[in-house]
């Protein structure tokens, strides 16, 4: 585990990626931080649409997820891009429901916000862990 | 001798022999020896009199029946003690059927009568009285055997207190009864059961229950007989309980149904089937609305945990990135992590003070207002919002000078305030927000935020002051907790004002506050 602003793989390895898909602008800053001040290279994306072409765009290790998004909402993403064939593991970060979600969409993770940006950084590691 | 009774003679026991007596046949109309034991041992009330009516024979049963022992030879006509028609009229025993069938020379039948005993027990019997006739044909008396009908009045009158209870037990209970025979048709129908199909039994009564009440399926579609669940029953035999279906007005219109469905049995035979029902409309209607209160309170539950939570996530998180990792952060980092705390708290004050407005503030309670100027409220917001917000464009314009209006000092620049942040949540990054007051066309004071974002379906803009309401196009555009604009028409309204949204065809919509202008003295 690292914390502490290292860097989340051995130094031979790839930084991990991650794509931030939350509409809260101050949120979506606050996790960039968590993730990229532990050495992980952070994407965002403000809904489920900009997601989808981020995806497009680059390779992720996880995605973290919000559910109730303006445009297209967590669920409809998720969906959408399974249908689309990407396979990489999904966190529901939510502040309402997010286990359940994790359950219905059979997702990786789930993390209901609030949240420690420690824990965070782990739950990242572990869900990029398994693709592995 | 014979002696006429008149109505409301009271028959003395003088003028009868104690029971004990033996009964004195008179010699001419007598039955021999044989003939009587015969009469004896039938059981059977037996009497006879001669052509004048008196009293020659009677035997044990008859004595029984009567509670009395007649005087023969001096008794006439009946050996009761008194007479009633079955209507319970007093009935002369000169006008007893024996003393017409003695009148008239002719047997009496299918008459019913009542005698009262000397002891005040009444017993209901059918006289039969028969002429008898010498070998020439000539009247020398008669002969009458008393049937006790008592038993069977009992029984009748057990059967009629019973159906009439019944009558008033399925006259006057709510659930509807239809009783069907095997062939499907109607032979019964309560009261309830009227009010709930809408027809009177004599409508329906031997009409088919399932092309009448029953004929469609809740879609409307024609249901086929072997569908029906009465018909399925009446064929199976079965006992349905609780099933739920639709039946059919005679005005077309359906209604939802509760049924129970079971055989009715006479005689351990099958024949028919009764069919209780209630309407389950308004039950139907209560669960939908159970329903629908569940699924609101799910949504009202996720859309609060959603907006309170958020900004405090964003609070804590940065807090503990401050805390734990100050030295890996940049100081634009740091510096952009404090203000994000200090707006998502403020944030979140508001929606707090929101929520605690609207559940404070009781629709119909009133504000203390004064006079004030409404341009200064409108800066005072526009100003607080300047600094949460420095890139969006707000213009602030007065007709002239706009009248002093009445209203509330704290709360008006709430009211801004919440009309420019719901302004600027759903419009364009660039889009400007304009205010303008002015005094209104009915004596009134008015504020009108313009924006120039997403607008309001027609059919919204009543909606959107509905606590918790968010439009579609709302939802798809921003997150909200949908409680502003509630919160803007509680406030406004405890000021004596209003306050309504109007759509512009060319996009985007106004806002309208009009409050009462302050009186000139």
């Amino acid at each position: 585990m690292t914390t502490n602003g290292s860097p989340s793989r051995s130094e031979s390895e790839e930084p991990l990626r991650v794509l931030v898909i939350d509409d809260d602008q101050a949120l979506l800053r606050m996790l960039r931080l968590s993730l990229a001040s532990a050495g992980v290279n952070v994407v965002t994306a403000s809904d489920g649409l900009i997601g989808l072409e981020r995806l497009k765009e680059h390779g992720f290790d996880v995605i973290l997820l919000d559910l109730q998004m303006p445009n297209m909402d967590g669920r409809a993403f998720y969906r959408e891009m399974r249908n689309r064939g990407y396979d990489t593991n999904v966190v529901i970060v939510s502040a309402y429901g997010a286990e359940e979600a994790k359950r219905e969409l059979n997702a990786a993770a789930a993390m209901p916000k609030p949240l420690d940006p420690d824990q965070l950084v782990e739950t990242v590691q572990r869900v990029a862990a398994l693709s592995k | 001798m014979v002696t006429t009774r008149q109505p409301g003679e009271t028959l003395t026991p003088g003028t009868a022999a104690p029971l004990p007596q033996a009964p004195v046949p008179l010699p001419a109309i007598l039955p021999d020896g044989q003939s009587s034991a015969v009469l004896e041992a039938l059981g059977v009330a037996v009497y006879t009199t001669d052509s004048c009516g008196r009293i020659t024979y009677y035997n044990e049963a008859a004595a029984e029946l009567w509670g009395r022992r007649p005087e023969i030879g001096v008794d006439e006509w009946c050996g009761s003690w008194k007479i009633y028609t079955t209507e319970g009229e007093h009935l002369p025993h000169d006008q007893c059927p024996m003393a017409i069938t003695l009148r008239e020379n002719r047997p009496v039948r299918g008459i019913e009568a009542i005698a009262e005993r000397p002891d005040g027990t009444r017993i209901n019997f059918m006289p039969l009285p028969t002429p008898l006739r010498d070998e020439h044909g000539n009247l020398i008396g008669a002969v009458n055997v008393l049937v006790d009908v008592t038993d069977r009045h009992r029984a009748e009158a057990e059967a009629i207190a019973q159906r009439d209870l019944m009558t008033t037990i399925s006259q006057n209970m709510s659930t509807g009864l239809v009783m069907v025979d095997r062939d499907n048709q109607i032979e019964f129908m309560n009261r309830a059961a009227e009010e709930i199909t809408g027809y009177t039994f004599e409508q329906l009564r031997g009409k088919d229950a399932h092309d009448t009440i029953h004929r469609q399926y809740p879609d409307g579609t024609p249901m086929p007989r072997d569908e029906c669940t009465i018909a399925q029953s009446n064929a199976s035999l079965e006992r349905t309980e609780s099933h739920e279906d639709v039946f059919v007005r005679p005005d077309g219109s359906r209604y939802d149904v509760i049924c129970n469905i079971a055989p009715v049995l006479q005689s351990g035979a099958r024949v028919g089937m009764i069919v209780d029902l209630r309407d389950a409309t308004e039950e139907k209607r209560a669960q939908e609305a159970i329903k629908q209160s569940l699924e609101l309170k799910d949504q009202f539950l996720g859309l609060v945990s959603h907006e309170l939570r958020t900004p405090i996530a964003t609070i804590i998180g940065n807090a503990i990135l401050l805390q734990r990792r100050s030295e890996a952060l940049s100081p634009e980092s740091k510096t952009q992590a404090l203000a994000d705390i200090a707006d998502e708290s403020q944030k979140l004050q508001r929606i707090i003070e929101n929520l605690l407005l609207i559940t404070r503030l009781e629709a119909s309670q009133s504000l203390e207002t004064e006079p004030l100027r409404l341009p200064i409220a409108a800066e005072e917001a526009v100003m607080a919002f300047r600094r949460r917000n420095p890139l969006r464009t707000i213009s602030i314009e007065t007709d002239g000078d706009v009248p002093i209006a009445v209203g509330h000092p704290m709360m008006l620049p709430l009211v801004f305030d919440n009309l420019i942040s719901n302004a600027d949540k759903y419009s364009p990054l660039d889009a400007p927000i304009h205010i303008r007051m002015y005094g209104g066309p009915d004596g009134d004071v008015r504020a009108c935020i313009r924006d120039y974002g997403i607008g309001i379906d027609g059919a919204d803009t009543s909606h959107v002051f509905t606590p918790f309401y968010r439009s579609r196009r709302a939802r798809t555009q921003a997150s909200g907790i949908g409680l502003g604009l509630a919160v803007c028409k509680r406030v406004i309204e405890a000021q004596g004002g209003r306050i309504w949204a109007a759509t512009r065809p060319e996009g985007g919509c106004d806002f309208i506050v009009s409050l009462k202008r302050a009186s000139d003295d």
